[in-house]
């Protein structure tokens, strides 16, 4: 099966991001990944973590990890870029890339440029030279396979359907298209059938499910953005279940009569013919594309009509569906056409990005997590601990202790224990925790909508919600549950159900710290500096060790740091 | 090898005879042109027809110079107008279109109109001319757009009406537009820049931002469905980010979330609204698509730094908020789709 391995960006992002790295870049020779990168993030089309141009560029310029996020995003675009056939690789290996003439057709657009896009949908077939070590074998021009298969099956398709039948052809044999047809046509009926064939087909390429779903993102959008194709919910392929499937339009059925009439030549054919007949046949390739996105050739026609009279046994009087930029390497091309890139004197000045892909710009380190020392000073109190679940709690714990070693084991033991815990066990542990610390503390039962946290610890002057989230919704704290801790906070100063002070925190309990480490920080602090609003953020690990070293060594714990707290903390950092 | 040039498949445009005084938009009919004589909206054939691109300069926002704005410029969010290069012509297809009007909105002869249930487009009348496609009428055409631009535009181009609104609502849920770009471009109708977060792009968390021609700035949530709260909570961390990272004061930011249908009272958005204005000082409007479009029927704009849309838990409903700016009663009937006020 084809593997079409890319997110469906929209149509508008991919030629303006085209245009923008034209207007960049053309001046160079060829051009890398990072310098697209840099492109990419200055011109806004890309951000980092609430970041966008410069700042965002210079996020992944410090972190690592958005570096990698900079250049993935490049990396994203330049292969779409490269199966439209707009850039090419300059050399041997996949990069650094070049501009095509086609290319820089669309960067130069000042129309509407969605016929030629259209043309260069059309022009991606497989087997290339451009894709080098390729996991599949299918011998296919997709999309005009896809239109024919939406003809031959009832104008509908659903998206496995494509993995089954135009991902997975050999279109040159019509045998095999059409027993291909006839095996989708005999799953209709039956969603199970549809089922088994599609994990059936997972399996055979070595994958999951979802990465098998995942290939037919981009397929989708090209066939959506050049409104071939419409999105439909229907329950007719596969009763009584509705599915969202895809219906050909009018235009996608025009346009497969179009391509219908025309010479499909594929790479075997034209590697089979001689150097003139080669070069003649890639000229009418991208100049008959530019004919039909209404390009006026009249300053190649007659060109254009000597390689005719030269090709003619190839073409037989058809027209040419063969784009050279998306089947060969660009070197046969430019022998073919010359080279086309007028040649500038100045070296650009190239990216912001260096050559090591570290630093450059300035940005101050985001102290992800704050450290806390737990000093542990003040006594427990055992006395609020009265509710059957916080009996539940030191009754394992107890036990515990019996065949545990180290509190560290028990803590271990109880973090792994309450790794599948849902609300309903999750809101009264976290709750037993801080009444081990010596907080009052009280939990709301699940689908209580009149109150607005979780839990509150109840203070005689300066009470703290708690927003909590379980394992269950989600492992890692998100900046959802930042947000809601904040609204918690806003509520709780305007109700005055319990009482308060801005300047005491309000918490967020959950399971692990956030994953966006540094994204989460940075929105803790525009919170205080904006509303002065103090968000504190625990794990459930550091609150496990903090009660267990309570409970065992029999040490309280130092209060005042809680009602301060802001930011991360972890006991075991 | 030289770049080609895109042919030109345009042969005639067109030019008014007179330069309208005002532009009377009428229901059921194209608009009304104030001449010596009884004229007509109809197509220009514009060489730029703002009946299917926005100026991009509507689409981004000079105050957050920084914001990676969607470049998309289509008015028309389900793609359902769109030109005829045989007829040289902007046509709709009905069973696309939601009849929201925006593309109405931007024609400056107000030449498309409402009436048999669907969105027409008057392609002749008297007191035009159509002359051959060149510079020179391009260059008369475009100067020629910018002065009725220029002058007075009332009107309503659909009086609103349950029905009317019933039948809309259904179009766009079952047209599975993307809300913010709808909104953007609502807001461009409205006489706003706004600029909404590229699609696809998971490090913006605000919606989208925008800026009234007075200078008014604020921040955007959009909330089509019924996670009213998170609205509310996104649009504090939008303030937030904006105060902190781009120096928009929390003051000079006038937030709005939109929504399709009111929150009903029990989802406690009304409630945090009120809150937050009770300790933020800081007032949240609140506005529906529905009442968006209505505005924007009848040609006005919006500008929430002079009359605000705040609505709250003491009294939530925007409909005496529109009654001031439509200077008459709405004539859509209380809680029908949650235009005006929650259903419940
Ligand atoms: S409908 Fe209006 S905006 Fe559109 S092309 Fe005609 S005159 Fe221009
Ligand atoms: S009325 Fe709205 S949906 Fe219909 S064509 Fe115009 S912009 Fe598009």
């Amino acid at each position: 099966m084809i593997r079409f391995r890319n997110p469906g960006t929209q149509f508008a992002t991919q030629v303006h991001v085209m245009q923008i790295l034209y207007k960049n870049l053309k001046d160079q020779d060829s051009f890398t990944i990072k310098d697209m990168a840099s492109v990419i993030a200055q011109e806004r089309l890309m951000t980092a973590y609430g970041y966008a141009g410069e700042a965002a560029l210079e996020l992944s310029n410090t972190e690592k990890e958005s570096m990698n996020s900079a250049l993935m995003n490049a990396k994203m675009y330049a292969e779409v870029l490269r199966m439209l056939g707009w850039v090419t690789p300059s050399g041997e290996k996949s990069y650094p890339l070049e501009f095509t003439y086609t290319g820089a057709h669309v960067a130069l657009a000042k129309g509407d440029v969605r016929k030629l896009y259209e043309q260069c949908v059309f022009g991606i077939n497989s087997p290339n030279e451009l894709t080098a070590r390729m996991s599949y074998t299918e011998q296919v021009r997709f999309f005009k396979c896809a239109l024919n298969s939406f003809i031959d099956l009832d104008e509908i398709m659903y998206k496995h359907e494509l993995c089954l039948g135009p991902m997975s052809v050999n279109d040159i044999s019509t045998e095999e298209y059409n027993n291909m047809i006839a095996r989708i046509k005999a799953l209709r009926g039956n969603a199970t059938r549809l089922k088994k064939a599609f994990l059936e087909l997972a399996d055979s390429l070595n994958m999951k499910s979802t990465p098998v779903d995942n290939c037919t993102r981009l397929p989708v959008a090209l066939l959506k953005s050049c409104g071939l194709v419409v999105s439909c919910s229907t329950n007719e392929l596969y009763p009584p279940r509705k599915m969202e499937c895809l219906r050909i339009t009018k235009h996608g059925k025009e346009a497969y009569a179009q391509l219908e009439t025309m010479k499909d030549l594929r790479i075997d054919e034209f590697n089979s013919y001689g150097t003139d007949i080669q070069n003649a046949l890639i000229r009418l390739g991208i100049y008959s594309m530019l004919q039909r996105s209404g390009y006026d050739i009249a300053p190649v026609e007659e060109i254009m009509s000597a390689d005719e009279a030269l090709c003619h046994e190839v073409l037989q009087g058809k027209s040419l569906l063969f784009s050279p930029y998306q089947t060969i390497k660009h070197e046969r091309i430019d022998e073919a056409i010359g080279f086309w890139k007028e040649k500038t004197n100045n070296p650009v000045v190239a990216s912001v990005l260096d050559e090591s892909q570290t630093v450059v710009g300035g940005r101050t380190a985001v102290n992800a997590i704050t450290n806390w020392d737990l000093d542990v000073e003040t006594k427990e109190r055992l006395e609020w601990l009265k509710l059957e679940e916080d009996d539940d709690f030191l009754h394992r714990v107890k036990e515990l202790v019996g065949i545990e070693n180290s509190q560290e084991q028990i803590v271990n033991t109880l973090f792994e224990y309450y790794h599948s815990a849902k609300q309903g066990t999750f809101y009264p542990l976290i709750s037993t925790l801080f009444k081990i610390m010596g907080f009052q503390c009280a939990f709301s039962r699940p689908g209580d909508n009149g109150a607005r946290w979780d839990a509150i610890i109840d203070d005689e002057l300066r009470s703290i919600p708690i927003e909590i989230k379980s394992p269950t919704e989600e492992e890692h704290i998100s900046v959802k549950a930042i947000r809601q801790a904040v609204e918690n906070k806003i509520v709780l100063l305007s109700r005055r159900t319990h009482i308060t002070e801005r300047s005491v925190t309000t918490l967020v309990v959950g399971y692990y710290l956030p994953n966006e480490r540094a994204e989460v920080s940075r929105i803790i602090q525009d919170f205080k500096n904006t509303f002065g609003i103090k968000v504190g953020v625990i794990d459930l690990h550091t609150l496990l060790t903090i009660s267990i070293s309570v409970l065992i060594d029999g040490v309280g714990f130092d209060k005042e740091k809680l009602y301060e707290l802001e930011g991360m903390i972890s006991a075991n950092s | 090898m030289q770049i080609l040039n895109e042919k030109i498949r345009r042969t005639t445009l067109k030019l008014t005879k007179e330069i309208p005084e005002a532009v009377v938009i009428s229901p059921g009919k194209s608009a009304f042109l104030q001449t010596s004589s009884e004229m007509h909206g109809a197509c220009l054939k514009c060489d730029n027809p703002s009946c299917i691109n926005l100026n991009s300069e509507y689409i981004k926002c000079d105050q957050v110079k920084e914001f990676p704005e969607d470049r998309d410029t289509r008015v028309c969010s389900t793609g359902a107008i769109d030109w005829d290069e045989n007829l040289e012509v902007p046509v709709i297809d009905d069973s696309k279109c939601t009849h929201c009007g925006l593309c109405a909105r931007q024609c400056p002869v107000g030449a498309i109109y409402y009436s048999n249930d669907k969105i027409n487009i008057c392609y002749e009348a008297e007191g035009y001319q159509e002359v051959p496609y060149n510079e020179n009428n391009i260059h008369q055409q475009n100067v020629l757009i910018n002065e009725i631009r220029s002058k007075k535009r009332t009107g309503c181009f659909i009086v609103e009406s349950d029905q009317i609104m019933e039948d809309i609502y259904g179009r766009i849920q079952r047209s599975r537009l993307l809300p913010e770009k709808f909104l953007r471009n609502i807001m461009v109708g409205l006489g706003c820049n706004c600029a909404t977060r590229r699609v696809g792009d998971v490090y913006i968390r605000m919606d989208a931002i925008y800026n009234a021609s007075s200078g008014t700035f604020g921040v955007i949530e959009v909330e089509f469905g019924v996670d009213t709260l998170s609205a509310s909570r996104g649009i504090l961390d939008d303030i937030a980010v904006l105060h902190s990272r781009y120096q928009i004061d929390k003051h000079s930011n006038t937030a709005l979330v939109v929504c399709l249908s009111l929150p009903n009272l029990r989802q406690g958005y009304w409630q945090v609204i009120k809150d937050i204005a009770v300790i933020e000082n800081i007032r949240i409007n609140t506005l529906t698509c529905g009442a968006m479009l209505i505005l924007l029927w009848n040609q006005l704009d919006l500008d929430l730094g002079v009359a605000d849309f705040y609505a709250d838990y003491d009294s939530p409903t925007i409909r005496m908020l529109l009654n001031n700016k439509l200077g008459r009663n709405v004539q859509i009937t209380e809680k029908v789709l949650g235009i005006l006020e929650p259903f419940k």
